[in-house]
């Protein structure tokens, strides 16, 4: 708080917008992360393959 | 005359001179997590410390909770968010997220099964909550205890013991919320369904994971900084492979200690001068609802189910609310009862972690857009 100016109204239109920006927010962030592991993963792997052989 | 006037200052000196009708409610609340604890075995390392926690706070005249009181002490562990972050070094240490790094896709379940939160946020404001109690009340539904300590801490630190105590008995009572809801919303023969093995994750990337999380997550949330770096310093730890005393500790003794300490100090904020009220009432009622919700959202598993042709079952979707493992138990339970044969604790493992991971982002979402990342 701190002198910070909330960017959404206390009301329940605000809540209903910021309820809806967080959903979908946090479901890019999550398919992001898991596009990053599977990056990471594929890598690692090629790395590993490429050691044996 | 003397007597009779030491008499008096006895009684008026026994809790029973200050008993209000609000304090045996609330004793008979601890009594009843203690039996569903003990004899239910619904969570007892989480019931029956609670249990004893609220059954302390409401016996007058102990001064337990009192500033210098032993139980005071104890609840600073939660008000200055000390054993969130201890719970969740624990947790990482004794997690495998290999099941999440072998099905990455998972991962949106744990997204989806977080709508109960947003749920709750919105019909906690419709009440007449303010829009930082809201979220704090909301973040319930991600089924993540110690992250809903963390939210509430910042958010709403007036409404940190209703907002424990409904997260984490409802955590604890998981086994009688989740499967009617389950098997409302998933026919049996999607129910029967077994899961293909999944494919090995090798050491290298598990050791990764950890390490990349931090930096990925830290990055894009700052705020939840204290949370995920000890969950995967925990797990780092884990499968460093070269800490495994240290990691056995952490994940073991060391975790059920601080989960007494935690359950206790919950316990101890129920008492009745604190609880006996409307909006406790509402908390508790808006939780539910979080946690139903979250539940029927993360069967969204249905539409995985049907896009992969068959191949996953529904019922790992409503692990996707994150507390570890029970909500993953709870899945693998139902599908048992459908199917002698299926075991899908490890699939639901998947999304159950991304529940944690889902929990932190959306409660990091809200703290950065309410407080302004302070």
């Amino acid at each position: 708080m701190l002198g910070f100016t909330p960017l959404v109204p206390d009301t329940v239109n605000g809540a209903l917008l910021i309820s809806v920006f967080d959903f979908f927010a946090c479901f890019f962030v999550l398919y992001f992360i898991g596009l990053i592991i599977r990056g990471v993963s594929y890598v690692v792997n090629k790395f590993d393959t490429k050691k044996e052989a | 005359m003397l007597l009779l006037d030491m008499l008096k200052t006895m009684a008026n000196g026994t809790g029973i001179a200050n008993f209000t009708f609000g304090h045996i409610i609330m004793i008979g609340f601890g009594i009843l997590f203690i039996w569903f604890g003990v004899t239910k075995k619904y969570e007892p390392f989480l019931l029956i410390p609670l249990g004893i926690g609220c059954i302390l706070v409401n016996i007058p005249g102990t001064g337990l909770m009192d500033p210098g009181g032993l139980l005071w002490f104890n609840y600073q562990g939660i008000a200055k968010v000390i054993l969130p972050p201890l719970i969740f070094l624990g947790v990482g240490a004794m997690t495998d997220f290999g099941p999440l790094i072998a099905n990455p896709s998972t991962i949106l379940l744990g997204a989806a099964a977080h709508l109960g939160i947003f749920i709750a946020l919105v019909g906690a404001k419709i009440m007449g909550f303010s829009l930082f109690e809201a979220g704090a009340i909301g973040i319930i539904g991600g089924a993540d205890g110690p992250m809903a300590l963390y939210v509430a801490s910042k958010l709403a630190p007036h409404l940190l013991g209703q907002v424990a105590v409904a997260a984490y008995s409802y955590m604890a009572l998981l086994p009688l919320i989740q499967p009617p809801i389950m098997k409302l919303c998933v026919p049996e023969h999607e129910r029967k369904i077994a899961m293909e093995k999944m494919r090995p994750v090798s050491k290298k990337e598990k050791i990764v994971f950890p390490v990349l999380m931090i930096l990925v997550v830290l990055i894009l949330l700052p705020p939840i900084a204290p949370l995920i770096s000890c969950l995967m310093l925990g797990n780092l730890i884990r499968e460093s492979g070269v800490m495994e005393r240290q990691a056995a500790t952490i994940g073991g003794v060391f975790l059920d200690i601080v989960t007494v300490l935690i359950a206790t100090a919950i316990g101890s904020t129920m008492s009745a001068e604190n609880f006996v009220n409307l909006k406790t009432l509402q908390i508790v009622i808006l939780g539910l609802i979080a946690f139903a919700t979250g539940t029927a959202s993360g069967l969204l598993g249905k539409l995985m189910c049907w896009m992969s042709k068959g191949k996953i079952n529904p019922l790992i979707g409503s692990a996707g609310i994150a507390a570890v493992p029970m909500a993953a138990r709870v899945s693998h339970n139902v599908g048992l009862e459908a199917n002698k044969r299926n075991y899908l604790v490890m699939h639901a493992m998947g999304p159950n972690l991304a529940g944690v991971l889902g929990t932190a982002t959306a409660g990091g979402i809200l703290i950065t857009l309410l407080l302004g990342g302070l």
